[in-house]
């Protein structure tokens, strides 16, 4: 079945890279967020199998959405991959603590976001 | 292929971003820089900043763009260092991350022109790791700024459900807050789903004048789904009353977390200026200071200026969100070509309903095809005033990159400058200003190299020490001016004049005749500089030929008016667009041609009783000012009449200050045209701006008047006389 | 509304004559020319060189330029100098005929018009068959032929490198 995503990024080129990159290799549908306002205008209304974020961005960061998505009923499960650079160890480790599924550092390659979505959208379909 | 196709896109979306990142960042800097003249920067600037750099790296290093990536690692941790206090930001590093702006446009460039990303980035076989994973590069190390301050630990102040969600950025900002006894609050309000952008617009309006934002964390407790709740962590830098006052209207629920320990002076390290005096004030707006620990003065008050300068900054937050598309400019010539192809068929169904009108049993369908047609008419010309529209771009574009090279170019050469702009919303199309930079520039360097003086100099003669060049753009009808104004010593107009008879372009008799504004414009000429010291004539071609010469290439002229002590003004004047003019259809030896109608001033008849001989040369008087006239039959090295016939048709050709009167056979009439270019197989002549096709078929030349009447002027040819053709 | 195209399926032509040029053993390697004539003489250029061939359309003459430029023709919507060839060899200039033809071709980015007096046929020729630069008499023109092909007994064909004429022209 069609997986859902969504991916949060302030970059046009970062998202269209993840978009890119997926398309053809893993089999879904991808919803984009510019910011984490959008994020959060977008959840609460579709069922994602998958969040990618960033977690520098303005005013909503991406520490702030792992929260939020762990904590709403819909989406408390659904599997979120981090994608930044390496800037900051510490904002890497609080993202983990709040319940980011995988950290995944820029700069990464297709096939390094086509193996870890695959398998996580697999893990999550294997378990419901 | 799908994938690399998206690759494609994601790669074009790469440079636009990257093209954006560097324009956004010009501004920021130019912002800081004003800023650093009188305190700190604001912390959110320095942030997007920061986040800017960062962004880049993220993205060079996925596409593999290694130059970029590198340097944008070093400029990201040079930026976080400085946004979380590690540094202060000094004038060198503004300096330094100018010129990285240099290096980013340079490379930039050339992936541009190769179209060539470096295959590598995109493939599978890249095993490169982020590059520098220690971000203590030794340079970061000492300065530390929160040594001076007690460091408070945020931890036993706030809770741990807020602070695990703050970045690290965030978190420096709230202790800095902190450590300047600013009370922090939390404000829960609600927004709507459906326009949380906008509204969040709004409060941030709101709270920018009295407090910092921490942060936004979104809450999951709301019970209506079309609500969501945000708590805003807020350093509030006023009076409670203050933030009652600002949010006015907004549903808020406001706790406090932190209360403020009061200070009426903080440390100098922070944003927060002293308490304002009535006069600052009256022009923090201006500054784009906040005003701050303004807690004596009335909150009817600060709302109402809370308010004011929530309006006045909405704009400039709104530009984050939006909607805009970018579009090669190839694309928009094309679909003016498929305008300009509309227009041709429009004539054409014109012309059948004419012809059908006149058959009487078809008379109503006639009359229907007319009406249709009219509409039609009335869409296409929206059509092209929709693409004309989309090309204009605000000259800001262009007075950001200057600015910026103006900076450099000031400290190279070591004279303060002080750049003074306006008109920054003035729009143009995008392919001038695309055109245009390189020579305004190029009037910037010769202006503060040339025209302003040295510091001591100034000082003797009364001037600021520093010295001030304005540059301004506004539209005027059909043109857009743009002026470059320096406060230097001027130009010289006797050392031109030694130069120019030194140099053979005039014999001392005619230096004599020239009147002051000619004497100027001889500065156009190559090898004549506008230095006023002799000994540096030589060998400084200083090129102002060359600035012309690309001025003219877009149908602009420019000129220039001095006055010795006082300073210099360059006038450039252009055409708002070169996409679709409206031109003047006229016959010169039975050929068609097409004339640019913004450079026409006046059409009237003429024949040869009308016109007067000075030495030999045609000129014909209007309203009491002798004209002279060129017989374009003659400038086109077509055999010509003695005298002009009757019936002759003068189009008063005015560009700048100058005038001529140019003989045509007959008058057309008036149409839009689309100038397409001609090839580069016709440069020899420059006496075309392009040619057009009016729908029969046959392409008709459009002129370009500024080249006609400069070749009148400079030549020295008689062109009343029959000439030769060119061989 | 358009120029009507002589040879419409030039592609085709182009890629059956790149076919001959590649796959054969070196033996029938085939060379492709077109042919066109200048008052009595025919001559040939590569034919992958010429783009497209049209009925010249009207022309707008543009003063103050080389005497071979004839002037600019609209070809879609584009503006194309057009070039009197004859003048540019060094012919004599005579009337045009109905037979007269535009080729079209590209020389540093931009495409050029080569009035000619008339269009024979493409000539396919066994590389053998191809006399290299025969000795002539110096002069500018001679310079530029590459070679002559006999297609048949009554007939020879001046092969010419139009490419470097034109752009001898251009300097």
């Amino acid at each position: 079945m069609t997986a859902r995503l969504l991916i949060v990024d302030d970059s046009r080129a970062m998202r269209a890279y993840v978009r890119g990159s997926l398309r053809g290799f893993v089999d879904c549908e991808i919803d984009e967020a510019s910011s984490g306002f959008e994020a959060l205008r977008l959840l609460p209304r579709k069922d994602y199998k998958l969040v990618i974020t960033d977690i520098n961005m303005p005013d909503i960061n991406g520490l702030e959405l792992v929260k939020f998505v762990r904590a709403s009923e819909r989406h408390r499960d659904v599997p979120i991959i981090i994608i930044s650079t390496h800037s900051s160890k510490q904002d890497q480790k609080k993202a983990l603590e709040l319940g980011a599924s995988v950290f995944l550092p820029k700069p990464f390659t297709p096939p390094d976001i086509i193996d870890v979505v695959a398998r996580l959208i697999e893990e999550k379909g294997g378990e419901s | 292929m799908s994938k690399s196709s998206q690759g494609n896109k994601a790669i074009k979306e790469f440079l636009a971003e990257a093209q954006e990142f560097v324009e956004s960042l010009s501004r920021n800097l130019i912002e800081i820089d004003k800023a650093i003249k009188t305190g700190e920067p604001d912390p959110d600037m320095v942030n997007e900043v920061f986040r800017g750099w960062h962004t880049l790296k993220g993205l060079s290093s996925t596409f593999g763009v290694e130059p970029l990536s590198l340097l944008a690692h070093d400029e990201e941790s040079l930026l976080d260092d400085i946004r979380l206090g590690r540094k202060a930001f000094t004038p060198q590093i503004l300096d330094s991350l100018f010129e990285s702006i240099e290096e980013v446009t340079k490379i930039l460039g050339i992936i541009n022109e190769s179209g060539d990303i470096k295959a590598t980035g995109y493939s599978d076989d890249r095993t490169k790791t982020t590059p520098g994973q220690s971000p203590d590069s030794g340079q970061a190390s000492g300065h530390g700024k929160e040594d001076d301050v007690p460091v408070i630990d945020p931890k036993n102040l706030i809770d741990a459900e807020v602070l695990e969600v703050l970045t690290e950025f965030e978190e420096h900002r709230l202790k800095i807050n902190l450590q300047q006894g600013q009370a922090i609050y939390k404000m829960r309000i609600g927004f709507s789903l459906m326009s949380i952008d906008q509204e969040l617009e709004d409060i941030k309006g709101r709270l920018r004048p009295i407090g910092e934002v921490i942060t936004y964390l979104p809450s999951s407790e709301s019970n209506d789904p079309d609500i969501l709740d945000i708590d805003v962590l807020l350093a509030l830098h006023q009076s409670r009353d203050n933030l009652e006052a600002a949010l006015d209207g907004v549903e808020a629920e406001i706790s406090t977390l932190v209360p403020g320990r009061y200070t009426p002076k903080v440390a100098s390290d922070t944003i927060i200026p002293a308490p304002p005096t009535a006069e600052q004030l009256s022009d923090s707006s201006e500054t784009g200071i906040d005003v701050a620990a303004a807690s004596e003065i009335e909150s009817p008050g600060i709302s109402e200026r809370g308010l004011v300068q929530n309006q006045k900054e909405q704009p400039l937050s709104l530009r984050s969100v939006s909607q805009s598309v970018r579009v090669d400019i190839g694309k928009l010539d094309h679909l003016m070509n498929v305008v300009g192809e509309l227009n041709i068929i429009r004539n054409t169904i014109t012309k059948i309903s004419d012809e059908l009108r006149s058959v009487s049993e078809q008379r109503e369908l006639a009359i229907e095809l007319h009406r249709v047609s009219r509409g039609f008419d009335r869409r296409l010309a929206e059509m092209q005033e929709g693409i004309l529209e989309v090309r204009m771009v605000p000259v800001s574009q262009m007075f950001d990159r200057l600015s910026r090279m103006t900076r450099k170019m000031s400290r190279n050469i070591g004279k303060e400058i002080n750049l003074v702009i306006s008109g920054t919303d003035t729009e143009v199309d995008k392919l001038i200003i695309e055109e245009l930079s390189d020579p305004v520039m190029h009037i910037i360097r010769n202006a503060i190299d040339h025209g302003i003086e040295d510091a001591g100099e100034r000082r003797s003669v009364g001037k600021p020490e520093f010295g001030t060049v304005a540059l301004t753009a506004y539209q005027k009808g059909n043109h857009i001016l743009i002026e470059v104004e320096d406060d230097g010593a001027g130009i010289d107009g006797e050392k031109i004049l030694e130069v120019a008879v030194a140099n053979g372009f005039l014999s001392k008799e005619a230096a004599a005749s020239l009147s002051e504004r000619e004497v100027l414009n001889l500065i156009f000429l190559p090898g004549v500089t506008t230095t006023a010291k002799a000994n540096e004539l030589s060998g400084r071609g200083v090129g102002m030929d060359v600035v012309k010469t690309n001025i003219s290439a877009l149908s602009g002229v420019v000129e220039v008016q001095s006055e010795l002590g006082i300073g210099t003004k360059f006038t450039i004047t252009m055409p708002v667009t070169l996409a679709i003019i409206p031109a003047l259809l006229v016959s010169v030896d039975e050929n068609t041609f097409a004339v640019p109608l913004n450079t026409v001033a006046e059409a009237l008849t003429i024949s040869g009783a009308d016109v007067n001989k000075v030495m030999g040369l045609e000129t014909f008087t209007l309203r009491g000012q002798t004209l002279p006239l060129c017989r374009m039959d003659g400038f086109f090295g077509r055999p010509r009449h003695n005298a002009i016939p009757k019936g002759s048709r003068l189009l008063v050709a005015s560009l700048g200050q100058r005038r001529l009167g140019l003989v045509v056979d007959e008058l057309l009439g008036q149409q839009d045209v689309v100038i397409k270019p001609l090839g580069q197989s016709l440069d020899e002549t420059r006496f075309f701006a392009g040619a057009t096709d009016l729908g029969d078929q046959k392409l008709s030349l459009v002129i370009d008047t500024a080249s006609v009447i400069e070749e009148f002027f400079t030549s020295g040819e008689d062109f009343t006389q029959p000439a030769a053709p060119a061989e | 509304m358009s120029n009507s195209i002589v040879i419409p399926d030039m592609a085709k032509l182009n890629a059956e004559s790149k076919n001959s040029v590649t796959d054969g053993k070196e033996s029938d390697v085939m060379l492709v020319f077109l042919g066109f004539t200048l008052g009595d003489e025919e001559f040939g250029v590569d034919l992958h060189l010429v783009k497209q061939i049209v009925i010249p359309p009207p022309v707008t003459w543009v003063p103050r330029v080389q005497p071979h430029i004839l002037g600019v023709i609209s070809i879609r919507g584009n503006v194309v100098t057009l070039i009197d060839t004859r003048r540019l060899m060094g012919f004599e200039v005579s009337e045009q005929h109905n037979s007269a033809r535009v080729l079209l071709v590209d020389v540093r980015d931009e495409r050029i018009g080569l009035l000619v007096d008339a269009i024979t046929q493409v000539r396919r020729v066994p590389v053998q068959a191809f006399e290299e630069s025969p000795d002539l008499d110096e002069g500018t023109m001679t310079d530029h032929v590459v070679g002559i092909i006999r297609p048949d007994k009554q007939t020879q064909v001046t092969i010419i490198d139009l490419k470097e004429i034109l752009l001898e022209a251009m300097r």
